[in-house]
């Protein structure tokens, strides 16, 4: 059942340029990483895990104030949660795990962390260390890897999450296949070098 | 036609990657090795943008899409860290006041240490 609440739709661009304006450490992850990564399936919402230190997440609340973010809550309105008296401020989201927003760029999750596939918190620095960059217009983001996106997704289990494995899962075995290649290739090289090394006099 | 650059453990590597993401460049930015990956300094990265360049829109294309995309579901739902769903009015209200007795507490704790 989908929300109530008929906030604004999802404007990636936007978001992100701002979350990168206002200086924001994150990772972007869940079904908007997946389609960076080459997943057709639409998300609904953007995700992304932060660093959970207070100087960013005070970051965060200025991009969040920039965009006119409201919390999503179901069985709500979008009109009457601009009424909730809500400050956001890093002190307010430190308090959060996972925080869901409505935002004039669209519906924004803030998450503290991903799972792996034994429900174990992967936080911020590990998903960066394997991340890749994407750069747009106006934004230049980290984006979880498809190992990370799959592990949280099988943990996760939702329907939605099941609908999209299929398809991530197959991305996956692309990257691993080419990884393999480009190590094949690697070793050929590197066996090559050492025999002209032996035969020169 | 756009320029790609990948970076593998501080080697840096450009390419033409047709038809995908055209106004996006990716870099790879893992620092530790993969057991499939050499550690020479002569091997190109392990990455080369290969999926995306197979499956790809660009992002202006992708984030277009996305304007399409059904809103969140009633299980997108705001979790505090001791584990509370913000899921009502009245769960809401309790934590803002509860932040707001924390903004008190840090600014007395703050006024304390001058």
């Amino acid at each position: 059942m989908t929300l109530p609440s008929s906030g604004p739709p999802l404007d990636l661009n936007r978001l992100l340029e701002v979350l990168t304006r206002n200086e924001v450490d994150f990772v972007v992850v869940g079904g908007s990483a997946a389609g960076f990564l080459g997943a057709s399936r639409l998300t609904e919402d953007a995700d992304c895990v932060v660093r959970r230190e207070r100087a960013n997440l005070e970051r965060l609340a200025s991009a969040l104030q920039e965009l006119h973010a409201r919390l999503r809550v179901a069985r709500m309105s979008d009109e009457e949660a601009k009424a909730l008296p809500v400050k956001v401020d890093g002190m307010m989201l430190e308090t959060t795990g996972n925080s869901t927003w409505t935002t004039d760029a669209g519906p924004f999750d803030v998450l503290a962390d991903l799972k792996d596939f034994e429900g174990r918190s992967v936080p911020y620095e590990d998903l960066l260390t394997r991340s890749m960059i994407v750069r747009g217009d106006g934004f230049v983001v980290h984006v979880a890897s498809v190992d990370d996106i799959i592990a949280a997704k099988t943990f996760a289990n939702r329907d939605k999450d099941r609908e999209a494995l299929p398809e991530l899962l197959d991305i996956q075995a692309r990257e691993h296949s080419q990884r393999y290649e480009q190590y094949e290739s690697d070793v050929a090289f590197e066996v090559h070098e050492d025999l002209n090394r032996d035969i020169e006099p | 036609m756009f320029d790609t650059t990948h970076e593998y453990a501080g080697v840096a590597h450009t390419d033409w990657a047709p038809g995908c993401l055209s106004n996006v460049s990716t870099v790879r930015t893992t620092s530790r090795l993969y057991p499939c990956q050499s550690a020479s300094p002569r091997a190109t990265p392990f990455y080369n943008g290969g999926v995306i360049r197979q499956r790809a829109t660009t992002v202006a294309e992708w984030a277009e899409r996305m304007l399409s995309a059904e809103p969140p579901t009633e299980d997108d739902v705001t979790v505090l860290l001791d584990g509370r769903r913000l899921d009502s009015r009245e769960s809401i209200e309790a934590w803002l006041r509860e932040v707001e007795a924390l903004r008190v507490l840090e600014a007395a704790t703050h006024d304390a240490s001058k």
